[in-house]
This record gives C-alpha cells, sequence and structure tokens, in this order.
C-alpha cells in the first residue's frame, strides 16, 4: 500500500461526502466493476431461477455478499492506481472466497454496516477479537452514517425495480388491462420472472455503487484517523524544498531515515497485495493501546469516564436516566374533562360553530377572490388605457378642428383649382362664398405650416387672436383684412366695396396660391 | 490521469477559484424524505380539521395540497436557501455560479420535478444525478442549479504545544496547511503515528522522533499566532 499512487484526491471529508466520492469511483471502474458481476452472478441467477422461481431469487441475494468481494477487490486495487481488468478480478475471486465466507452469509448478512465491515475482513485480514476492536474504532465517531447508506442503497433498488414497473405500464398500449399492484403481486410464473430480471437489473446497477461508498467512507475513517493528508503534505513539500537544493544526497539519506527509524517499519513496506493495518497483530494486542490511533480515542473515552463520576458527585448527582415508558397521565384535570367531551361524538353546538365558519370563510374567500382581481384590475389600469387607446389615437392627430363660421362655404368639397374659382366667383360677385372660400383655403395653408389650436366654437375674433399670436408679416396683415371684412359682410351686412374684394383676392394670389391647397 | 474527485472549483472573473462541493445521491435522498415527511405532517395537520367541512374542507384540502407539494420548497430556498431537510443536512441549492437561487431558478427545478418524477419514484432523477458530475437532477439542469454542502465556518481547535528554539524555515501555503492541521489533529492521532508523519520532514528540520513532533507543533502555534 502506497499512499502517493491513490488516484483519490485525499482529504479529510465527511460520510456524506466519502459516499459522493464512492459513487465517483464506481462510475470510473463501473465497466470492469459491472462485467465482474455480470460473469459471475448471471450463472448463479439463472441456476437459481430454473430452481425457484421464488426462493431461488431470495437465495441469490442472500448470498449478494460473496460476490461484493469481488467488487471490492477491484476498486481496492485501482484506488492505489494497479489496473485491474474483470477477467483478474474473477481468477481472483475464488481464493476471496475462503476468507469468513461463512460468517458473510449467516450472522453478518443482515448488518446495516455489512459494506463498511467488510473491508476490515477482507483487505485487513482481521478475525474475531481484533476485528471487533478495530471494528469499534472506526465506528466510533458521531459522523458514521454507514447505516444509513446501506438503507438508501436498498431503497434505491425498490425504486428501480418499481420504476421499471411503472415503466412497463406506460408503454402498454391503451385498452390492455395494466393494473400496477395485480402485476407486482401475482404469482404467474411469466410475472415472476420479469420481476426477478428487474430485481437483478438493480443489483447490478446499485451493488457497485454500494460497495464503492462504503470503501470510500472506510478510506475516509483512515484518512482521518491516521492522518493521510498531511502525509501527502509533508511529503509534497519535502519534495519542493529538497530538489533545486541538494537533490539525490538528501533523499537518500531520507530513505535510511525511514529505514532507520523503528516506528516506521510498517508504513514503509510496501506490501501491494493487502491493505495491511499497521498497528494490529493478533498476538500482540498487549501493544494496543499504545500503538494504534484510537489510542486516543481511548483517552477520551477514560476522561469520559471520569466527567461522568464527577457528575455522580454531590453537587451534580441525583439525575436518572429512564429507557422505558411510564404513564405520567395527561397534563391536568381540564384536560381530562375537554377529552371526555370531545370523546361524545360531536356536540350540536361544535358542528353549528364548523358550519359558521365554514359558510364566513366561504364569504371570506369570495370577498378576498374579488378584491384581489379589483386589485389587479386598478394595478393595470395603465396597461388597460393603453390598449383601449391604440385605436382612437391616431386619427386625432390628423384632424383639424375648422370654426364653425367658417363653414359657410356652400360647395361639400373644396375646388381642385381654388385660384380660379376665386376668379370666377369675383366675377359672379359671390362675395360671401368668395370670402368662405378664402377662411377656409387660408386656414387650412397655415396650418399645415404649424399647429393652430383651433376649437369648433371660436368665433372670427378669437380665431385672430390665435393666427396673430403664431403668424407674423404679411399673412398676418391678410387675415385680419380678411376677418374684418368678412364680419362686416356676415354680421353686419356691409356688401365689400370692389377694390376691397379685388385686393383681398390678389393678395390671397400671392400669399396662398403658389402653395397650392390640396383638399 | 486526473484524480477523482467530488469537489469542483468556480473560477471567479478575479483568477480565484472557490471550492464547491456538489452534494450526491446519499445525503440528498435522505434529505427528501425528511422534506417529504414535514409535507406529509402538513398535510395531515390541514386534513384532520377540514374533513368536518364537506366540500369545503375538501376544496381547501387540495389547495393545500397542490400549494404544499408545488411551493414548499420554492418558498422555503428561496428565502433561506435550503428546505429543511436540505439544512438537517448542511445542503444548500445555489445557481452554477455560486450564487444563491431566486425565484426562477427555485421555481423551474422545482417545477421539472414531475419530469425527475419519471416513471416513478424519482428514477430518472437519482440516474440523472449519479451520471452528472455536479449531481444535477433534471430540474437542476433547467434551472441552471445545483445542490452544495453549506461549508461549515473552520474553527481552530486546540492542540496543546511546548517551545521551541526558532528555527529560519520559509514554508509556503499548503505546507503552512498541513502542519496545522498536523498540530490540530494530533489528538486523533496515535503518538507512533505522530512520530511517523514528523519523520518525514526530519530532512528540514534535523530532528527526528518526539523532537521533531514538538518542533512542528511549535511551528504551527507560531503559524496560528499562538507563540
Amino acid at each position: 500500500m502506497n499512499i502517493d499512487n491513490l488516484t483519490l484526491e485525499i482529504r479529510p471529508r465527511n460520510s456524506w461526502r466519502a459516499f459522493d466520492l464512492g459513487c465517483r469511483m464506481a462510475l470510473r471502474w463501473y465497466s470492469s466493476l459491472v462485467s465482474f458481476w455480470l460473469v459471475v452472478t448471471l450463472p448463479v441467477f439463472v441456476l437459481a431461477c430454473a430452481i425457484d422461481i421464488v426462493w431461488g431469487v431470495v437465495a441469490f441475494w442472500w448470498l449478494k455478499p460473496l460476490y461484493e468481494r469481488g467488487l471490492l477487490h477491484i476498486l481496492s486495487r485501482q484506488v492505489f492506481g494497479e489496473t485491474v481488468t474483470a477477467k483478474d478480478a474473477i481468477k481472483a475471486w475464488p481464493k476471496l472466497l475462503k476468507n469468513q465466507w461463512f460468517a458473510s452469509i449467516t450472522w453478518r448478512r443482515l448488518s446495516p454496516t455489512r459494506g463498511f465491515d467488510l473491508a476490515i475482513q477482507q483487505l485487513e485480514g482481521l478475525e474475531g477479537v481484533a476485528r471487533s476492536r478495530r471494528l469499534s474504532i472506526l465506528h466510533r465517531t458521531t459522523d458514521d452514517n454507514t447505516g444509513w447508506w446501506t438503507l438508501i442503497c436498498m431503497g434505491w433498488e425498490l425504486v428501480i425495480i418499481f420504476g421499471l414497473v411503472a415503466l412497463i405500464s406506460y408503454v402498454v398500449p391503451a385498452g390492455v388491462n395494466f393494473d400496477y399492484w395485480q402485476a407486482i403481486s401475482s404469482e404467474a410464473w411469466g410475472v415472476e420472472l420479469t420481476f426477478n430480471i428487474f430485481t437483478y437489473f438493480a443489483y447490478l446497477i446499485m451493488g457497485p455503487i454500494y460497495i464503492a461508498g462504503s470503501f470510500a467512507a472506510y478510506l475516509n475513517r483512515r484518512v482521518i484517523l491516521e492522518g493521510w493528508d498531511i502525509e501527502i503534505g509533508f511529503k509534497r513539500a519535502l519534495k519542493k524544498v529538497v530538489k533545486p537544493s541538494m537533490g539525490a544526497t538528501l533523499s537518500c539519506l531520507f530513505a535510511l531515515v525511514l529505514c532507520v527509524s523503528p516506528v516506521s517499519e510498517t508504513w514503509a513496506e510496501d506490501d501491494a497485495q493487502k491493505i495491511e493495518v499497521p498497528q494490529f497483530d493478533n498476538e500482540k494486542t498487549s501493544e494496543l493501546n499504545d500503538t494504534d490511533p484510537a489510542n486516543q480515542q481511548n483517552i477520551e473515552f477514560e476522561s469520559e469516564v471520569k466527567i461522568r463520576a464527577i457528575l455522580d458527585a454531590p453537587p451534580f448527582n441525583g439525575q436518572k436516566t429512564e429507557t422505558a415508558y411510564r404513564w405520567v397521565g395527561w397534563g391536568s384535570d381540564d384536560d381530562e374533562e375537554e377529552e371526555e367531551k370531545s370523546d361524545s361524538n360531536l356536540p350540536p353546538w361544535l358542528t353549528a360553530a364548523l358550519l359558521f365558519f365554514a359558510n364566513f370563510s366561504e364569504v371570506l374567500m369570495w370577498l378576498v377572490f374579488g378584491i384581489a382581481l379589483l386589485l389587479l384590475v386598478y394595478l393595470s389600469k395603465d396597461n388597460i388605457k393603453g390598449f383601449f387607446n391604440q385605436a382612437s389615437k391616431q386619427p386625432a392627430v390628423e384632424e383639424l378642428d375648422m370654426p364653425l363660421f367658417s363653414q359657410a362655404y356652400q360647395g361639400d368639397t373644396l375646388p381642385d383649382d381654388v385660384a380660379s374659382e376665386i376668379d370666377l366667383l369675383f366675377d359672379a360677385q359671390a362675395y360671401r362664398k368668395l370670402m368662405s372660400l378664402m377662411l377656409i383655403t387660408s386656414l387650412l395653408e397655415i396650418s399645415k405650416k404649424q399647429a393652430l389650436p383651433l376649437t369648433k366654437s371660436m368665433t372670427e375674433r378669437e380665431c385672430l387672436e390665435v393666427i396673430k399670436a403664431s403668424v407674423v408679416g404679411e399673412r398676418s396683415e391678410f387675415m385680419q383684412r380678411l376677418v374684418d371684412t368678412w364680419v362686416h359682410l356676415a354680421w353686419a351686412h356691409e356688401w365689400p366695396e370692389k377694390p376691397t374684394m379685388q385686393w383681398l383676392c390678389a393678395q390671397w394670389k400671392t400669399l396662398f396660391a403658389e402653395s397650392e391647397v390640396s383638399p | 490521469m486526473l484524480k477523482i474527485d467530488n469537489q469542483i472549483n468556480l473560477e471567479t472573473p478575479e483568477g480565484i477559484d472557490i471550492q464547491l462541493t456538489p452534494a450526491g445521491l446519499g445525503v440528498r435522498t435522505l434529505a427528501f424524505v425528511y422534506d417529504l415527511l414535514i409535507r406529509i405532517v402538513i398535510i395531515l395537520a390541514a386534513i384532520i380539521p377540514l374533513a368536518f367541512a364537506g366540500n369545503f374542507g375538501m376544496g381547501i384540502m387540495l389547495i393545500v395540497m397542490f400549494l404544499v407539494e408545488w411551493f414548499y420548497p420554492v418558498i422555503f430556498e428561496v428565502t433561506k436557501g435550503q428546505t429543511p431537510g436540505k439544512k438537517s443536512f448542511g445542503l444548500t441549492v445555489v445557481y452554477d455560479n455560486g450564487l444563491p437561487v431566486n425565484f426562477a431558478g427555485s421555481l423551474l427545478r422545482n417545477l421539472f420535478r414531475a419530469a425527475d418524477f419519471l416513471p416513478s419514484f424519482y428514477l430518472l432523477g437519482g440516474i440523472c444525478l449519479l451520471l452528472s458530475k455536479r449531481n444535477k437532477r433534471v430540474g437542476d439542469y433547467i434551472g441552471g442549479t445545483m445542490v452544495i454542502y453549506q461549508e461549515a465556518p473552520q474553527r481552530m481547535s486546540y492542540f496543546s504545544f511546548e517551545k521551541q528554539k526558532h528555527i529560519e524555515l520559509t514554508f509556503d501555503a499548503d505546507m503552512q496547511k498541513s502542519i496545522i492541521a498536523f498540530a490540530e489533529r494530533s489528538k486523533t492521532l496515535s503518538a507512533q503515528r505522530q512520530q511517523e508523519l514528523a519523520n518525514i520532514l526530519s530532512p528540514i528540520l534535523n530532528l527526528q522522533g518526539p523532537d521533531a513532533v514538538s518542533q512542528l507543533k511549535s511551528i504551527a502555534a507560531s503559524l496560528v499566532g499562538k507563540a
């Protein structure tokens, strides 16, 4: 065993992380693990099923610890960098079986820590008292979850079996009656065989993972108890310091030191065949107390005894631990009375109260629902508004509100050629119509250049104010004149003089005609 | 060949590696069972009074079951980062970049439990989790999340030492860590094993056996600022 060859990243972990590491280990070497498992167990499984379809598979399950030894064999060597193929493992397997095979399949079969303990008996080769002492050291921690790991893996085996049954129920065509529970409890030969195959498949998947997880937990315990990570760290640091300066001479010296040092003997031995425990030896059990890593644990145990002795002395004593259950009565007398009341099959007032509560909460729920709905509407009012406004907004921008007074022009549509129309009307002396036309066209012309805040209800004067505010120069003067003449004609019935009209027409043509009005 | 490890390194833009350990099959199974038991207790506690309220109670019960089934993990993961079950095993849900999970990620990973559940009892989720380097189930892939072990704050643990004469030596950070770990864990190592470990460094220390051990402890004490 040489820690430097480890293919794992070594650091002290808690037990759960160790199991996770085990899963990674199992996946890394899954092909050799699974092929070993298939070659060894498939004949046994077929034989068992041929002998008895129900009890055969139970026997197969019962013998599982024997096959698992091969998995541990592969894992324990792969971890130290030695490549082990399934073939090698199959060759080595019969030899592995000799050691304590009877105990494994009888009284240790149902032990929840069987995967973890297997490493001690198979890799350390311990038996009897030495084995149990070693086990007690490795299990003596608050972070021992090996039993849980066994349970979890069993659980996942069941999950795989039932999952496969469920998968069948999914692919059964519609119309075929498939009863999940009936399928599981059926005693038909075909169904039993299918079930057995599923079970075998579950073991095939979970077996390597279970053993790898347990083995990783075992390694992790040793990492913690023996400081493997510290050893690796020290060696790495030494290499860094020694290499650049003194090189070979010092490393020779170092090797010499290691050989001479009596305590390191067991560690200098590099026996790849077996992960040996340095401190344990059946003959030298008397040395156990001062050689094994549990020495300190024993000290802790002693101090625990001392602490207990102090706690039993006068100021602390009087404590008593009861492990059996004992009736201590209901808390008080009132409780007992209540107990009697509720026994009498729901009194009417309670029923009424419950009914009232039910009705009340129904109303309350509807209220809450309504309020929530209103709140929702209220909160999203902007969105709703935006949604409705989209359609009507766009034309509103285009439309210009013409003041009502300008509607006197009788024609429904404006003429194509406004200038000639003006001439025509001037000749016909239809001044009212002429001026109305000029008003409309000039307002339209102006509003093309700039926005006029006109409304329908505006009088001529108000309109003029607006125009004067935004228009300057000749146009403003012309509009003033036009509106004046129009007001005189429309409201005072003063017929305009011909030169005024002539001037207005001429002015209109110079101001507006070049940018032709197109209605 | 790369060494097998269950820890991952996340590199920040500043070039700093953050070590996270994704939580695997065993511990997450147990955390799930723990949460399942709590959910069952909640639902049972709701059923007992509601059983008296007829159809109304039935309706409420269905609502309660829906909420508990789908939002129990979401609420705890968003507010605390961990459900009670995960908390009891020291697990936390984070995004792939190590940031705490928020509503979107938590909701996604929990809604897609429905996919993990296929064909029954989370078989797909379990297989997916096992094959993934970051121990992700289907929901974790979709939500971009993972479940990691919460690192407990490191505590200095007490060790006794005797002050030795000062030696002029320079150690890099890894070496310093190893020496401190040696001193702190010397309580759980046998005296022989301590000497074996210390002897590895005797070419540097020019000391052996018990002297090397006490010299190392003295160095460790000065490193942690005790002497």
